[in-house]
């Protein structure tokens, strides 16, 4: 088996990247002197993956929702559930579904090797009936309902519902009340067997470990896997926005507000100079030393609950604005202005500095925590990038790179505000 | 590492104010906060909250929030920041500073001094004048913590806790709302929160706490000078804990949710210092603070009840909660069935399973609690306010020793208090 060493200078860390003969890319992080260990399993299916299809056979379209729904169900087997066996392990232990990719986790400070056995065995052990698959409804129901209720989550997905025509990023992760009537336990297998293939997953262990301590569980429980191929569907998605604006009244006293930079990404993900180029050239734009920053909040436009990020997935990628505003138009508005000063004159070499030494010293904070670390090493090895080579390029990064990197995202005229505003 | 407080170092310099440094050096990053407490009180509440939002948005060194703003970027990014909480009846005004640690400085320079010496500014060295907090910082300052408390609104489970808190503490400090109310805010001047500043330096019992891998005799020789010239008159205050509810306060209020809101509310008889805390939390832990629980297990996935149902114990104040999400039809079930499960507790249903998996969750928790930074940082400011000295491997200790008889005493002592909904008004639709 082929074991790569990776080492950071600037970081003062070192991990592993294991290729293991079932199929599966394993990541060992070990940190020195910690008491505890996080381990990540993930399949690069998200919610977006709804048509597919295997080996060149016939193309499959699946209900919205599903691959929440199979995460879910995943948890249990037919003797118990999987919370049921962390219970003896003391284990604490989640799982989650994005656009992009689903992912099973669990962190422990003692009895690491029967954890991550469980962890193996549940996410390589489907059981799926009619009977379990039905019980399943009413929570999740339950879970959609109480996104309905939160006006930060409707703002944003808004926003990608007016900035994409076709694309799925624009439905609900966890689909509708209606779509989830759709799945049955066939469907589910259907998905498992095509997505929770090794080849297409990766494993991510970081913490109070080893590379022997890992293989000697992930030997025995792996099970291989033929490597197929599988090809995703989009529709093609026109460059511009599908709406400039939309709105939805809430309960709610102070307006939220999101604006959304739509990006032609094509079918690649952007690389990890492209990452840092855009985290460090967003930092410019609009951290709190930023002059837009400062603008916003003198005239009262936004207040400390204002952020911003770069999403990305499969063919789609945009840079979001957002927070809590009195006047989200005219928020918007300046933010918009700010842009095309931005694009006009350039970035201001001392403003490009600080910038980069703020980003360099969040991104070594970030290096901390087991959990940030593993599940930043599932987001670079589905993309094909690499972590220290990120830290590199934020290090190595010119106001030229950055510059570059303008050209390619931020288009003023291409862009959709979500509001949420009060009912009266 | 941290395991038996060896690496904690605690002097006192001032009236009340002690110093505390813990030595780590698994971190990339260091930090320094500094808590500030002082008596839950309805007419100053306001003012206090408003205070560490404007001590560290500008500083005599650095005047206005651009200018701080672009420091802490040359501090690699570091964060300054300031927040207003609740411990028991003390209103909590915390500031702390964190940025990477010495050994990650791109030319060698001490990064945790100079956070130190920045704290420092922003707590001794405000941007003020004759008496008063500048007036545009103040304004800014004003305006966002209004949106603060329109925003509390816009979540519905905080806001459902407000109003919860605001029932069943109804008289006590405890119901105090942190920023206190939209009117308060409002009538406040750059002049109160001056004033509200200086009495906080003046009389509340403050905390520093260090962690890093470098010394802090310069920091702590910092903050000493700092005290020595401020006249120090701190306040005694205690935590009013009422062991026992005398009748059950209902309360339902309407909003348009689709998910309505049920949280219930217990007396404990049972608070710090008290040597019976470990049980306490055991119990309310066995109840609903895991994925494992009896409320996880029978209300949410057995019945199906509600989306989430979890109890959370406020040893400070000898009080437990059950909140839960759940549709309107089910409210009445879910109650009965949450009650349920504590009469079960009460006979002793309580299995070793049940008793096992909960102690090796809780010690998972306090356990993986020291490879964080900012939770050993919070763990040990935390200690300190209760007048213990207990590390978090300690505490994991004394869970597991708990018994299964002690557990049943436990639930036995709790009371039912208040019983709060908050649910969407159909009443239109039934006529």
């Amino acid at each position: 088996m082929d074991i790569k060493t990776v080492e950071s200078k600037l970081v003062k860390d070192k991990y592993y990247v294991l290729d293991h003969p079932s199929g599966l890319t394993i990541y060992v992080y070990p940190k020195e002197g910690y008491k505890s260990t996080y381990a990540i399993f993930g399949t690069k299916y998200g919610s977006v993956n709804t048509r597919f299809r295997i080996d060149d056979g016939e193309e499959i379209t699946v209900p919205d929702g599903i691959a929440h729904y199979l995460e879910h169900k995943l948890f249990e087997s037919e003797d118990g559930d999987a919370f049921a066996r962390y219970a003896k392990t003391g284990a604490s232990a989640n799982a989650y579904t994005s656009f992009e990719k689903t992912c099973y986790l669990f962190s422990c400070t003692e009895k690491f090797e029967e954890s991550f056995e469980i962890l193996l065995d549940f996410v390589q052990s489907p059981y799926f009936t009619a009977e379990t698959v039905a019980k399943e409804q009413g929570i999740i129901g339950q879970e959609i309902k109480m996104y309905d209720d939160s006006p930060s989550w409707r703002v944003m997905f808004n926003t990608l519902l007016g900035m994409y025509h076709k694309h799925p990023v624009r439905i609900d992760i966890a689909g509708t009340v209606e779509s989830i009537a759709e799945i049955t336990a066939e469907k589910l297998y259907e998905c498992y067997n095509s997505f929770y293939n090794l080849n297409n997953m990766v494993l991510c262990v970081a913490g109070n470990t080893t590379v022997e301590q890992v293989l000697s569980v992930a030997d025995r429980m792996l099970k291989p896997c033929e490597k197929h191929k599988i090809e995703n569907f989009f529709e093609d998605e026109p460059y511009e926005v599908a709406q400039e604006y939309i709105e939805q009244k809430f309960p709610v006293t102070i307006p939220l507000f999101n604006l959304g930079f739509k990006e032609n990404i094509g079918d690649k993900a952007a690389t990890s100079k492209q990452l840092a180029y855009t985290d460090i050239l967003l930092y410019i734009l609009a951290s709190q030393s930023s002059p837009l920053y400062n603008r916003l909040l003198d005239e009262e436009l936004i207040n400390d609950s204002f952020s911003f990020e770069y999403m990305e997935g499969p063919h789609y990628a945009a840079v979001l604005f957002g927070g809590e505003s009195r006047n989200p138009k005219k928020a918007a508005e300046v933010i918009k202005e700010a842009i095309r000063d931005f694009k006009k004159n350039g970035i201001d070499r001392e403003e490009f500095e600080i910038a980069k030494r703020s980003v360099y010293g969040s991104t070594i904070s970030g290096f901390n925590s087991n959990e940030n670390i593993a599940n930043v090493l599932v987001d670079m090895h589905f993309n094909e990038r690499e972590l220290f080579e990120y830290v590199d390029a934020v290090a190595n990064a010119t106001a030229e790179d950055v510059e570059n990197r303008l050209t390619e995202i931020l288009d003023p005229d291409n862009c959709t505000l979500s509001v949420v505003l009060g009912e009266d | 590492m941290l395991e038996k407080n060896e690496n904690l170092k605690r002097v006192q310099i001032a009236d009340v104010v002690y110093f505390n440094t813990i030595f780590d050096d698994r971190f990339k990053t260091s930090r320094i906060a500094v808590t500030m407490l002082v008596d839950m009180d309805e007419n100053k509440v306001s003012a206090n909250a408003i205070v560490p939002n404007i001590l560290t948005r500008s500083c005599k060194a650095y005047p206005s929030f651009l200018k701080l703003s672009r420091k802490l970027d040359m501090m690699y990014g570091a964060s300054l920041s300031g927040s207003n909480g609740k411990m028991g009846d003390f209103q909590a005004i915390t500031l702390s500073a964190a940025s990477i640690d010495d050994r990650y400085s791109l030319s060698g320079e001490s990064v945790y001094k100079e956070l130190g010496e920045l704290l420092c500014s922003a707590l001794f060295e405000p941007n003020a004048a004759d008496g008063e907090f500048c007036e545009e910082d103040f304004r800014q300052e004003q305006r966002q913590l209004l949106d603060s408390i329109d925003a509390q609104f816009n979540n519905k489970r905080s806001y459902s806790m407000k109003r919860f808190l605001e029932v069943m503490f109804k008289g006590e400090k405890y119901g105090i709302n942190k920023y206190g109310t939209k009117e308060q805010v409002l009538a406040l001047t750059a002049k109160d929160a001056y004033d509200a500043y200086v009495n906080i330096i003046k009389t509340a019992r403050v905390e520093i706490m260090c962690l890093g891998s470098s010394d802090t005799e310069e920091i702590c020789e910092l903050f000493r000078e700092k005290f020595s010239g401020i006249e120090r008159n701190p306040q005694k205050g205690e935590t009013l804990v009422i062991p026992k509810a005398e009748e059950v306060k209902e309360r339902t209020d309407y909003l348009d949710v689709v998910q309505s809101k049920l949280i219930i509310g217990f007396r404990t008889d049972c608070a710090e210092p008290s040597e019976k805390v470990q049980e306490m939390k055991l119990a309310c832990a066995v109840l609903g603070g895991t994925a494992h629980s009896k409320l996880f297990n029978n209300v949410r996935e057995k019945l199906s009840l509600c989306y989430y149902c979890l109890s959370s114990y406020d040893s400070n104040k000898g009080i437990m909660f059950i909140e839960s999400g759940v549709q309107k039809e089910n409210i009445e079930k879910a109650k009965e069935a949450i009650l349920n499960e504590i009469e079960e507790m009460k006979k002793g249903n309580i299995t070793d399973e049940e008793m096992s998996s909960t102690k090796l969750s809780l010690s998972n928790k306090y356990l993986s609690s020291v490879d964080s930074s900012a939770g050993t940082q919070a763990w040990y400011i935390s200690q300190m306010l209760k007048g213990k000295k207990i590390s978090p491997q300690e505490e994991a200790e004394l869970i597991n020793a708990v018994t299964k008889e002690q557990v049943i005493e436990a639930a036995n002592r709790l009371t039912l208090d208040t019983v709060y909904v908050l649910t969407k008004d159909d009443s239109e639709e039934v006529e």
